[in-house]
């Protein structure tokens, strides 16, 4: 199953309103700005001008660190540049305004008189702390949306997660369905007598699948009533004299196990390890579990059989299991397969309950 | 009531109250240059007078012997050494001031601020009350010799303020709420350079310019 790239979704989602954040910030500023420069007492329409030329100046610099300065050097961790950059912005914007403010407000406003504003002292202070101010503004906005879309991400993952396994789960449905359906269709063929009980195990088989598989966790008791039901399940088919051993050993029956652990281990060992009407080794089944620890192996003689389904589709199975392990129980799992003495093994040991 | 007489009686010798007063002189070291032209005694009027001398020359007669001066007096001298030592008497009321002169862009102007009026008539608990502001004069020398002190006024002020287009640090104090400005003298020079570039009607109120006329105005 190929996985979403959940980065380049994130990206896409990571847009940042700068008309939102730019009215915001040059609303705050204005509101700030006039308040200083009236000496908090109630603005006039000279202050109005003189506050909005001021931002009208200051916004250069603020733009250039905004859209070159902070993508250019503080994102890419280049502090040092960034830094001299950022001086080098407000020495120079910080001069042009500090020498050809009050000229171009003469030129512009000439019937106006802006006396008690900034002087030269104030003026270098507001415009280092204006600078300062927006760039920390500018951070945090980029902060926010940064965790905006990690708070995505990790949604979108654990959507990924969900929908990963669903997949797996749907795809073993109508592959054990087919299976079986293969048995059925090979039990009418010989009009055997007990097709019909068969069927009844066949259902109990499809309830666990199609009910209990959809669950977060199984317990032992299902598990081991979903083995039982499949061994005489699979007899029907084979009708072997050696039956299936099963040796099991549990000290809680409410251990949980994630479903559809066991069931295409049991699957593929029938599959391989069977041939319908002859005596072959019987397949062996181990099953323990003490306290946290849950050991599953699975052995079948190696006789090259090819039962009931294509090659196509052979190996699905085990594929799917390794898939939903590595989600479920990441890095607290063992899976071996091995051939010994002519016989196919298949271990299973998980290190913990499932919570 | 006496008391406001008493503050009445010191305007009077301000000339007017319309003139904008300052806490902090309008110039600036840098703009200092003395013009020896206002030199000599001037009129304005039968009973006006004005003696204008330069406060260096006044200030050397008066001290002959600088090693007995204390280091005030001399810090005094250092700040004033280039203005005037201005003595201005009506109907037999004499009031002296230091007149500062200084340059906004070519045009001369005077920082007035007095040093001593005549005050019999005033408590002396009254008088430690009153400040000693500063209040700034345009020079505008006649081509009949004669010399126009144009103070500005506060009444040109007091519009532009009301009509909103200047913004400067003033204040509205006292019982009469007298109109005082607060600025600093860079802010105040500023608004001088921007007054005199600026073409406002009736920049210079007639109540508030002396015509001088030379009495024996040195040549």
């Amino acid at each position: 199953m190929r996985s979403l790239n959940l980065n380049s979704l994130i990206k896409t989602e990571h847009v940042h309103r700068p008309l939102l954040f730019h009215g915001v910030l040059w609303t705050l500023a204005f509101g700030i700005l006039i308040f200083i420069f009236s000496k908090g007492k109630i603005p006039e329409f000279i202050d109005v001008l003189y506050t909005l030329s001021f931002l009208v100046l200051i916004a250069v610099p603020v733009c250039i660190n905004f859209y070159v300065l902070i993508p250019r050097f503080l994102k890419k961790e280049m502090y040092v540049a960034y830094f001299i950059g950022f001086l080098l912005n407000a020495v120079v914007f910080g001069a042009f305004i500090y020498f050809f403010f009050e000229p171009l407000l003469n030129i512009f406003f000439p019937s106006y008189f802006f006396i008690s504003y900034l002087t030269s002292n104030t003026l270098i202070i507001v415009i280092s702390i204006f600078l300062v101010s927006t760039t920390l503004l500018k951070l945090g906005e980029d902060w926010f949306y940064f965790n905006s879309s990690q708070s995505k991400l990790l949604k979108m993952k654990s959507l990924q997660f969900e929908t990963q396994l669903s997949a797996l789960r749907a795809q073993i449905n109508p592959h054990f369905l087919f299976n079986s359906l293969n048995v059925i269709y090979a039990l009418a063929l010989d009009k055997r007598e007990n097709i019909t009980k068969a069927i009844v195990e066949l259902s109990d088989i499809l309830r666990y699948v199609i009910y209990d598989s959809s669950s977060d966790g199984v317990t032992l008791k299902e598990e081991v009533a979903l083995i039982k039901n499949y061994i005489a399940f699979q007899q029907h088919r084979i009708s072997t004299k050696q039956p299936t051993e099963l040796d099991i050993s549990i000290t809680n029956e409410s251990f949980k196990i994630y479903p559809m652990l066991l069931l295409p281990l049991l699957e593929n060992s029938y599959k391989h390890g069977t041939i319908s009407g002859e005596d072959t080794a019987p397949i062996e089944i181990r099953l323990h579990q003490e306290d946290n620890r849950f050991f599953f192996q699975i052995s079948n003689p190696i006789l090259n059989a090819k039962n009931t389904i294509d090659d196509k589709y052979s190996g699905v199975g085990l594929d799917n299991l390794k898939h939903n392990l590595e989600l479920v129980y990441p890095n607290a799992y063992r899976l071996q397969v091995e051939t010994k003495d002519g016989r196919f093994i298949v271990t299973l040991i998980l290190e913990h309950e499932l919570k | 009531m006496k008391a406001k007489s008493v503050i009445l009686i010191f305007a009077l010798l301000l000339f007017s109250s319309c003139i904008v007063k300052s806490l902090k002189p309008f110039y600036l070291t840098e703009h200092i240059k003395f013009d020896e032209r206002l030199l000599g005694d001037w009129t304005t009027g039968k009973t006006s007078t004005w003696k204008i001398t330069s406060f260096k020359e006044t200030w050397k007669e008066e001290n002959k012997d600088e090693a007995k001066l204390s280091e005030d007096e001399l810090k005094a001298y250092n700040t004033y050494k280039e203005s005037y030592f201005v003595v201005y008497t009506k109907a037999d009321k004499e009031g002296q001031f230091i007149a500062m002169p200084f340059m906004v862009g070519e045009h001369l102007f005077l920082d007035f601020t007095p040093i001593e009026y005549q005050s019999e008539e005033l408590n002396s608990l009254a008088a430690q009350h009153l400040l000693k502001t500063h209040s700034t004069a345009y020079v505008d020398f006649q081509d009949d010799g004669g010399v126009k002190l144009k103070w500005l006024d506060e009444s040109v002020v007091n519009r532009l303020l009301k009509e909103g287009k200047i913004r400067i640090k003033h204040e509205i104090t006292g019982i009469d709420e007298d109109f005082v400005l607060t600025a600093s003298s860079k802010e105040l020079y500023r608004f001088l350079e921007k007054f005199m570039a600026s073409d406002i009607e009736d920049k210079w109120d007639k109540d508030s310019t002396k015509t001088l006329t030379p009495l024996n105005a040195k040549p």
